[in-house]
C-alpha cells in the first residue's frame, strides 16, 4: 500500500530500483562506461503508435545488455515524420545517448517528397532493424470483396476509395502501381494513423484499406487480408492464405513493407565508434532473448514478422525507398 | 456603434485596425506560401482567408462612413494610463528576460529572480512577502514539476547542485 | 457483452479497495489540471515506468483517477482567473470568469465541480448499461458526421459576436485563418510555417491559450492596481456559498444531464476532443436557453454546460478504446500501452475474456468521480481566496508560471515565445473589443474542421454533395440550421413584441 504513495510521486524511484536491480544482473558493457545514463529516444510518430509500442516491447531486452540504462521517448509525429527527424539530427547531442526510432519505408519517402533540413545517410544512420512488416490490402470481415480480383474488378468499373494511414506511405505506393498495372482506379484517403485508417474500414467509411499487414492481422477475424505486396507472404498462415498480388497479376510492383529501426547520428559513429559497436553489438543480441518474442506476441502481432537486419541492410533498403518515392512523386506530393 | 453627436470629440478607433491588419498580412502570406501546391493543401485556407478579406473591406467601408460623418478619428489607443503601459512593458520585458536566461540559469534560479523583480517592479515592498513568493514558488516548482513528475525543464547549477547532492537520477 | 448485477457489485467492491491508487490519481490530476501546460498525457507518459510495474488495475485506476480529475480542474483557474487550464476549459471562461467578477467565485466552483462530478458519474454509469449501443455510436458517425458537429461549435463564433458581428467574425476568421498553419493534412505539406519546425504540427494549442488567455488578461489587471476601488470578488470565502452553488447544482439537474450525455457522444468518435464537446455544449445550451442574453454576463449554466461536457467526455474516449481497441484519444492511447505492456488486447473480445478489465475500468471512472466529491469540495472555499491576492503578486505568478507551463508542454523555448506573442495579440484584441474566445476557437476547430471537411471530400471524390450523403449528417444539418436560424427568429419576436 505504501507503493500508491511513495512510487507515484517519485518516478524516479521507481525507475533508479529497476535500474540498479537490472544493472546488478548482467553489466555487459560497464568496461567502457558506456552507456554512463539513460538513452533519450524520438520517435517521429504518435504515443501509442506502432512504433512506440514496437520500442517499449525491444527495450526491455535491450536494458539488460546496456548496464541497466532505461530508454525515455519523446513523441514528434508532425509532417509525415519530418518535424522528429529534424529535431533530432540538428537538436539532439551527437553522442550515442540520444537514438531515433522510426518507420524507414514511410519516413525515407517523406524524406524524398519534402526535401527536408538533413541528409540521408551523412547525417543519420539506421543500424538496426526489427521488422518487416509486408504493405497489404485489407477488408472488413463481411465485405463484399472475398478476394483481391474481386476489389480490381470492381476498381475497374468505379473508383474505390482505399483508407490509408498517409499518402506518402509504401503500401498507398503499392495500390497506385496496382492501378497503373490493371487500369483500375484507386482514391486514397489518408487518415493520419493505423488506427484510425482501421475505423474507417470498420465503419465502411472507405471500401478497402492498405496498411501494413501486422496492424491488419492484429484485429483478428474483423479485417480480412486479401493480398501483399511482396514476393510471399510469410504470414500466409494468419490471413487464410492470401496471395502475393504480384502472383495474382503478373506485375512486377517492388516488395514494399515497413521496417522499424533503431537509427543514431552518423557523427556519433565517427566521433564514438566504441560506443557505436557495443549499440551495434547488444541490440543485435536482443533477437535471442525469448522475452522479446514473448513481449511482441503479448501485443497481438505477428512474431513472423520480427526480423533484424543490420546497417548495411537498412541503408540499402532506404536508399531503394528513396528512389521509389522520388518515382511515384508527382502523385505522392503536393507540389504542382 | 452608438453615434456621436456632432461637436463632441470623435472617438479613437485606431486600435480597432490592429487585429485586422495582423490577419490580411498573415493571409496574405499564407497565400504566398500556398500558391504552388495541390488543392486539397490549400482549399480550406484560401476560402477563409478570401472570407476574412471580404469581412475586412467591410470593416473599413464602415470605418470609412464613421470617418466622413466624423463620428470616429484614426488615432489609436488602447485605454491604459502611460504608466500602467510602462509596467506591462516592463512585465513582458521580464519575460523576455526569462526566456533568454533560462537555459544558462537554469528554471529555478531563473524563476526566483523573474518573480522578485516582477513583484518590485509592480511596487510590492513587503520583504518576507517577496523573499518568500520568489523562493517557495520555484521550489515548488522544482521538487513537485521536476522531480515529481519529471518534466524536462532547463537545468542550472541549482539544479545539478540538488541532484549531485540527493543523488536525483534522470536529472543528470 | 452482458453484465449480472453481482459482477458489477464485485468490481464496485473491487475499484474501492483501490482507494490507495485513486486518491494519488486524483490529487496528481487536480494539480496537472490547473496549470496550463500539463497535459494529462504527457503526465501519464512520464509515469510509464512506475504504471507498468504495477499491477494493471492499480494502474488503471490510478490513470483513469487522473485523467478524470485533470478534466476536473481545468475549470479552477478559468473561473478564478480567466485562464484555462486546457482547452477543455476554454468556454468555461466566457461565464465563470464573469461570475467572479460579480463576486460569484466559490459558486462558480462549486457549480463547475458538481457539474463535472455528475457529469462524469452520470455517463460513467451510462456506459455500463448502453456499451453495445455506443460501440456502435463510434462506427456511425464518420466524417461527414464530424464536420456538421464541429460545425455546431464553429457558430459559437457568430453568437460570441452578437454585440458588433463584424469584428466577431474578423476575429474568429483570423482564428480559423491562423489554425491553417502547419502541414495540410492529405499531403503532409507545410504550409505558412515562417520556416519554423516547431509549427510543422499545427499552431500549439498550450502556448495560444497561454498567451491569448492568462498573459493578456495578467496584463489587463494591472489596471485594477491605479482604480483604487477593491475588487467586487475580493470578499472573504463563507460555507453559505457552497450551499448556494448547490443548490444551483439542484436547479440546473437537466442541464447538467444532457450536456454530459453530449460530451459522452462527442467523446465516442475518435479524434474528437473535449474542447469540441464543451464548445457544442456551451452554444446548444445558450440556444436553449429562455434567457440567452444572460449568457456571457455570469450566467451559471454558461459554466454548468462546457464542465459537464467536458467531463462527459472522459467516460466516451475510453468506449472505443475498449470496445473497438482504438484509442478514442492521447490519453486512451497511453492507457492502451499499458494494458497491452500487460498482455490484454484492447477490443471486442476483452468483454469476453477480462470483463473485469473491460467493464471494470467504468466501475473505476465511477469509483473515482465519488472520491472526488469530497476532495474537492472543500477545495471550492479556499481556492476561490486567489482572488483575493494582490495584483503585484498575482500578476508576476500568474506570468512567470504560465511561460514556464507553455514550455511543459512540448518542451520548447519557441512556445515560451509564441506564449508572450499571444499575450500581446491577445491583450490588443481585448482592448480593441474583440473577441479573444472567438480567436481561440477559430484555432482549435479550424485544423480538425479542414482534415474532416478534406476526408470527406476525398470519400466524395472531389464532389461536394457527398457532404449531404448520409441520413444522419442530413438530420445534424438540418438541427446546425436551426439553431443558427432559431435565435435570430426569436430575438425578431420580441422586437416585435417590445414595440
Amino acid at each position: 500500500m505504501t507503493f500508491g504513495t511513495t512510487t507515484l510521486t517519485r518516478r524516479s524511484i521507481g525507475a533508479a530500483a529497476l535500474g540498479a536491480g537490472l544493472a546488478a544482473m548482467r553489466p555487459a558493457a560497464a568496461q567502457s562506461g558506456f552507456p554512463s545514463r539513460n538513452f533519450r529516444v524520438v520517435i517521429p510518430t504518435g504515443q501509442g503508435g506502432g512504433a512506440d509500442r514496437l520500442a517499449r516491447s525491444f527495450d526491455d531486452g535491450w536494458t539488460k545488455h546496456l548496464n541497466g540504462r532505461q530508454f525515455e521517448y519523446e513523441f514528434f509525429p508532425g509532417a509525415a515524420g519530418q518535424v522528429g527527424y529534424e529535431l533530432f539530427v540538428s537538436r539532439r547531442d551527437a553522442d550515442a545517448h540520444h537514438l531515433l526510432f522510426g518507420n524507414m519505408g514511410p519516413e525515407m519517402i517523406m524524406y524524398a517528397l519534402q526535401r527536408p533540413r538533413f541528409r540521408f545517410p551523412e547525417d543519420l544512420t539506421y543500424f538496426c532493424r526489427i521488422d518487416v512488416d509486408d504493405s497489404c490490402v485489407f477488408v472488413r470481415a463481411n465485405s463484399p470483396f472475398r478476394r483481391i480480383e474481386d476489389v480490381v474488378a470492381e476498381a475497374k468499373r468505379r473508383p474505390l476509395n482505399v483508407a490509408t494511414s498517409r499518402i506518402p506511405h509504401p503500401a498507398s505506393i503499392g495500390i497506385l502501381a496496382l492501378g497503373e498495372h490493371q487500369n483500375a482506379r484507386f482514391n486514397l484517403v489518408p487518415y493520419g494513423g493505423g488506427n484510425p485508417t482501421l475505423v474507417a474500414v470498420l465503419n465502411g467509411e472507405a471500401d478497402i484499406g492498405v496498411l501494413p499487414i501486422a496492424l491488419a492481422v492484429q484485429q483478428g477475424e474483423r479485417m480480412r487480408t486479401l493480398g501483399v505486396f511482396n514476393r510471399e507472404n510469410i504470414l500466409a498462415a494468419k490471413t487464410d492464405n492470401a496471395p502475393p498480388i504480384n502472383a495474382v497479376f503478373g506485375s512486377n510492383i517492388p516488395d514494399l513493407y515497413s521496417s522499424r529501426a533503431w537509427a543514431i547520428h552518423t557523427r556519433a559513429i565517427d566521433r564514438y565508434p566504441d560506443r557505436f559497436r557495443v549499440l551495434e553489438e547488444t541490440s543485435a543480441r536482443v533477437f535471442d532473448d525469448p522475452a522479446f518474442r514473448d513481449a511482441y506476441d503479448k501485443q497481438g502481432l505477428p512474431i513472423e514478422t520480427i526480423r533484424y537486419g543490420n546497417r548495411a541492410t537498412c541503408t540499402e533498403y532506404a536508399l531503394g525507398m528513396i528512389d521509389l518515392a522520388n518515382r511515384y512523386r508527382a502523385q505522392l506530393s503536393a507540389q504542382r | 456603434m452608438p453615434r456621436q453627436r456632432h461637436g463632441s470629440e470623435p472617438k479613437p478607433a485606431g486600435q480597432e485596425l490592429v487585429i485586422p491588419a495582423l490577419a490580411v498580412g498573415f493571409t496574405a502570406y499564407y497565400f504566398w506560401t500556398v500558391q504552388e501546391l495541390a488543392w486539397e493543401a490549400k482549399a480550406n485556407g484560401v476560402v477563409i482567408g478570401a472570407i476574412l478579406l471580404v469581412l475586412v473591406a467591410l470593416l473599413l467601408l464602415r470605418m470609412g462612413l464613421q470617418l466622413a460623418r466624423g463620428d470616429v478619428s484614426l488615432r489609436a489607443t488602447l485605454g491604459g494610463d502611460r504608466a500602467t503601459d510602462r509596467l506591462r512593458l516592463g512585465l513582458l520585458g521580464l519575460c523576455a528576460a526569462f526566456i533568454v536566461v533560462l537555459p544558462l540559469l537554469g528554471t529555478v534560479i531563473s524563476l526566483a529572480l523573474v518573480l522578485f523583480a516582477a513583484m518590485w517592479l509592480l511596487g510590492a515592498r513587503h520583504w518576507p512577502s517577496l523573499i518568500g513568493v520568489s523562493l517557495v514558488t520555484p521550489l515548488l516548482v522544482w521538487a513537485t514539476l521536476i522531480v515529481g513528475i519529471g518534466t524536462r525543464f532547463p537545468l542550472g547549477p541549482f539544479e545539478h547542485a540538488m541532484a549531485a547532492l540527493l543523488g536525483l537520477p534522470g536529472l543528470d | 457483452m452482458e453484465l449480472d448485477l453481482a459482477t458489477l457489485a464485485e468490481l464496485f467492491g473491487r475499484s474501492f479497495s483501490l482507494w490507495w491508487a485513486i486518491l494519488p490519481g486524483i490529487a496528481l490530476g487536480l494539480v496537472v489540471g490547473v496549470l496550463p501546460g500539463f497535459s494529462p498525457q504527457n503526465t501519464l507518459i512520464i509515469l510509464l515506468p512506475v504504471t507498468l510495474a504495477m499491477d494493471t488495475e492499480a494502474a488503471l485506476a490510478f490513470m483513469i483517477s487522473l485523467y478524470c480529475a485533470n478534466h476536473l480542474s481545468g475549470g479552477i483557474p478559468a473561473i478564478l482567473v480567466n485562464i484555462p487550464g486546457s482547452g477543455g476549459a476554454a468556454a468555461t471562461c466566457i461565464d465563470g470568469y464573469q461570475m467572479t467578477k460579480k463576486g460569484q467565485a466559490q459558486q462558480a466552483l462549486v457549480l463547475s465541480f458538481v457539474a463535472s462530478v455528475a457529469g462524469g458519474l452520470i455517463t460513467s454509469v451510462a456506459v455500463l448499461a448502453l456499451l453495445p449501443f455506443l460501440a456502435q455510436l463510434g462506427l456511425v458517425l464518420r466524417s461527414v458526421e464530424m464536420v456538421v458537429i464541429i460545425l455546431f461549435g464553429l457558430t459559437l463564433i457568430a453568437v460570441l459576436a452578437a454585440k458588433d458581428m463584424l469584428k466577431g467574425l474578423i476575429g474568429g476568421m483570423f482564428g480559423l485563418m491562423l489554425g491553417a498553419i502547419g502541414t495540410d493534412t492529405v499531403y503532409s505539406t507545410p504550409r505558412a510555417t515562417f520556416g519554423f519546425l516547431e509549427l510543422y504540427d499545427g499552431l500549439p494549442l498550450v502556448p495560444v491559450l497561454i498567451g491569448l488567455f492568462a498573459i493578456s488578461e495578467a496584463l489587463v489587471m494591472l489596471e485594477e492596481r491605479f482604480t483604487g476601488t477593491p475588487p467586487a470578488q475580493s470578499r472573504a470565502a463563507q460555507w453559505k456559498d457552497t450551499v448556494e452553488g448547490l443548490w444551483m447544482c439542484v436547479k440546473y439537474w437537466w442541464q447538467i444531464t444532457w450536456t454530459a450525455f453530449l460530451g459522452l457522444v462527442v467523446g465516442v468518435i475518435p479524434g474528437a476532443g473535449a474542447y469540441i464537446a464543451s464548445f457544442v455544449a456551451y452554444q446548444q445550451s445558450r440556444l436553449f436557453s429562455k434567457t440567452p442574453e444572460l449568457y456571457g454576463t455570469g450566467h451559471p449554466p454558461g459554466v454548468i454546460a462546457p464542465e459537464s461536457a467536458n467531463n462527459g467526455v472522459t467516460s466516451g474516449t475510453l468506449v472505443p478504446t475498449m470496445a473497438i481497441g482504438v484509442p478514442g484519444g492521447s490519453t486512451a492511447a497511453v492507457m492502451m500501452i499499458v494494458l497491452q505492456y500487460q498482455g490484454i488486447t484492447v477490443g471486442p473480445r476483452l468483454f469476453q475474456e477480462s470483463p473485469a478489465i473491460a467493464y471494470g475500468v467504468f466501475v473505476m471512472m465511477t469509483v473515482a468521480y465519488i472520491f472526488m466529491i469530497p476532495m474537492v469540495m472543500p477545495l471550492a472555499r479556499y481556492a476561490s481566496r486567489v482572488v483575493t491576492v494582490p495584483v503585484h503578486y498575482i500578476v508576476p505568478l500568474i506570468l512567470a508560471l504560465t511561460v514556464v507551463g507553455a514550455f511543459a508542454d512540448r518542451e520548447y523555448v519557441f512556445d515560451m515565445v509564441l506564449a508572450l506573442v499571444f499575450g500581446v495579440i491577445g491583450y490588443i484584441a481585448v482592448k480593441s473589443n474583440y473577441h479573444v474566445t472567438s480567436i481561440l476557437i477559430g484555432v482549435l476547430l479550424g485544423p480538425i474542421f479542414e482534415r474532416y471537411l478534406l476526408r470527406s471530400l476525398r470519400i466524395g471524390q472531389g464532389d461536394i454533395m457527398v457532404l449531404f450523403s448520409s441520413p444522419i449528417a442530413n438530420v445534424l444539418w438540418a438541427l446546425l440550421v436551426i439553431s443558427v436560424v432559431l435565435p435570430i427568429w426569436r430575438e425578431r419576436r420580441l422586437a416585435r413584441t417590445a414595440a
